[in-house]
């Protein structure tokens, strides 16, 4: 098995990701239910307010993943900058002071890998994801400590987050997204994915590649975070964290949608789109009584399939 | 002083483990493959070591977790597919599966086993000489040189390819026996939590080990006493047991950036495999 690199590169092929994604779903789907009706059940039962609420916080998260990877730079702490922000979010009063402390706390706790690997070239990847494991561990210190309801006596719970309804979040995302798509139109844009064709290039370019690097992460940060904070206040009920529900999963959730929709912000809609849908089918097995790492088993292999489709957009494979 | 012994055993004991895990990660990483997906294989060997249960688990452990560590290098090695994602996601679908498999045995105590001492790291050390010894012969060197110039390597008629599969399957062995490790001696019980960032606190050591098995000896020791550290602080202090579960984590951070900012200006910077998470396309050939 060879690659061989493509003369003329073809958008298709993300594409034919997605429908390689859609096999995969629908031979696990087939092989933990074991028969077509309930299959089909799973596929085709849908909670439009679910999805949406879904799709916002996946399409939120997978706009700090296009931030990064399109500048070449691996965060991959989305899951704990998203614990972050969602912390962040319930100690605030308000859904604007909501979004605006997670945006301020994932950029803080971002800022020490984004030193680091501007400064002393520490490998981003590595200190992301171990902060991704230090941000629970803070949060269940958070939920049992500070931030711990005194009215729920006997439940080790958080305070409720403030409310946010789906439109205002939609709202949000939508402000988001035409940010990053208008910053990607100025210089500053272009620097930032300058910087993924090498270091080099964004010194010839004379900009400093140390401060669009340590942007670049700041910028990714801090948008997880906003993810984060969107999950937990756009909850009908149950705005709250607790010591077992920590880690909800939509950071991987947002990098598989970055990649799916081909590192593009609109792509990247799409793709989020797919993936709640997907969500949706994970929850529908549950409801059947499925085991619950299906949710991760499915978005798991959507993420495969983004990659893949990135390197079929490149390459030819090719047996020899 | 009896404390301090304590934790100092602890900390051997803890240790062999990460040594393990991170003599996997210096092999790979050796090979100029940066495996995230660590974490995934020490977590799935050892739900898969906790479901069996000793003697057989440890044999079946190994297996599943070289097996699942090949279908890594596999994907980003032959395919080239993203090897920081990949590992990324590798690990969140062994998260999912492994404490699926592992279920049935949350909160049962597992048959105590035979070996449990201190004697566990040093036959972990004879490991790391053996492997020094390894990357010292004409595989070793042929590792060493798919992680710092595959292009050359391949032109000697080299299959880089399959150098880089041999690594892993290695990686995905020591990586394995940890996680069997982990639960069959040091901890003898299953929960989900049990191996959270034992496996990416490995990949961590091999690097602030200078990629080289007998610093891993060293090196490995540093995040173990920082957990055995916190447990005693646990029992010893008011401090939230929390926050003192982060100590590894951030004190491993601090010594790798120590470490590169030590051999930053020295030449053993360019003790770094300088493909580590590159895939190498033969087609790109230059």
């Amino acid at each position: 098995m060879r690659l061989i690199q493509r003369p003329t590169p073809s958008p298709l092929h993300y594409l034919y990701a997605a429908l390689g994604s859609l096999a995969t779903v629908t031979a696990i789907v087939l092989l933990f239910t074991g028969d077509v009706e309930r299959a089909a059940a799973a596929f085709t039962s849908v909670d439009i307010n679910y999805l949406a609420r879904v799709f916002l916080v996946v399409a939120v998260i997978s706009l700090s993943g296009v931030l990064s990877y399109r500048s070449g730079i691996w965060n991959i702490g989305q899951e704990g900058q998203a614990v972050v922000g969602a912390l962040a979010a319930v100690a605030s009063r308000n859904a604007l002071e909501a979004v605006a402390l997670a945006a301020l706390f994932s950029t803080l706790w971002i800022l020490a890998p984004a030193v680091l690997r501007a400064t002393a070239e520490v490998n981003e990847a590595v200190t992301t994801f171990l902060l991704s494991l230090v941000a629970i561990y803070t949060a269940r210190y958070f939920i049992d400590g500070p931030l711990r309801d005194p009215a729920k006596k006997g439940f080790v719970v958080t305070v409720e987050a403030p409310y946010l309804d789906l439109l205002a979040a939609a709202v949000m995302y939508a402000l988001l997204l035409a940010g990053i798509v208008a910053l990607y139109k100025t210089r500053a844009g272009l620097t930032l994915r300058l910087l993924a064709s090498g270091e080099e290039v964004v010194r010839y370019a004379g900009k400093s590649p140390r401060v669009y690097i340590a942007a670049t992460l700041l910028l990714s940060g801090a948008v997880a975070g906003v993810g984060g904070a969107v999950e937990i206040m756009t909850r009908e009920a149950g705005r709250y964290m607790t010591l077992q529900q920590v880690s909800t999963g939509f950071g991987l959730f947002g990098v598989s949608a970055a990649w799916l929709g081909g590192l593009h912000p609109l792509g990247a809609a799409a793709a989020s789109l797919y993936i709640a849908w997907l969500y949706q089918v994970a929850t529908n097995l549950k409801v059947m009584g499925l085991p619950a790492l299906v949710a991760n088993a499915l978005v798991g292999s959507a993420m495969a399939w983004g990659l893949a489709g990135y390197v079929m957009y490149k390459y030819r494979v090719v047996w020899r | 002083m009896a404390v301090d012994i304590g934790v100092v055993q602890e900390a051997l004991k803890g240790a062999a483990p990460i040594l393990l895990a991170t003599l996997g990660a210096v092999i790979g990483q050796r090979a100029g493959v940066l495996n995230l997906g660590l974490e995934g294989v020490v977590y799935l060997s050892a739900a898969v070591a906790t479901a069996a249960g000793p003697p057989w688990g440890c044999l079946l452990a190994v297996a599943v977790g070289t097996l699942y560590n090949l279908l890594y290098y596999l994907l980003v090695n032959d395919l080239a597919l993203n090897q920081i994602l990949m590992g990324f996601a590798f690990t969140m679908m062994a998260y999912g599966v492994g404490s699926q498999i592992a279920r049935p045995a949350v909160g049962k105590p597992i048959e105590k086993p035979l070996v449990q001492g201190v004697e566990i790291y040093l036959a972990a050390v004879l490991v790391a000489a053996a492997l020094h010894l390894l990357l010292r012969t004409r595989l070793g060197v042929a590792i060493k040189a798919s992680g710092d110039d595959p292009a050359s390597l391949d032109l000697m008629g080299v299959d880089v390819y399959r150098i880089r599969k041999i690594a892993g399957a290695l990686e995905g062995a020591l990586a394995s026996s940890a996680g069997a490790y982990l639960v069959l001696i040091y901890y003898g019980s299953w929960s989900d939590q049990l191996v959270m960032g034992w496996g990416t606190l490995a990949v961590v050591t091999a690097m602030i080990s200078l990629w080289n098995p007998l610093l891993a000896a060293g090196a490995s020791i540093i995040p173990s006493l920082f957990i055995s550290l916190a447990y005693t602080l646990q029992r010893l202090t008011e401090a939230s047991p929390h926050l003192l579960n982060t100590v590894p984590y951030l004190a491993s951070i601090a010594v790798l950036v120590l470490a590169q900012l030590a051999v930053r200006k020295t030449r053993l910077r360019a003790l770094a495999p300088r493909w580590l998470a590159r895939p190498y396309i033969r087609e790109e050939r230059t």
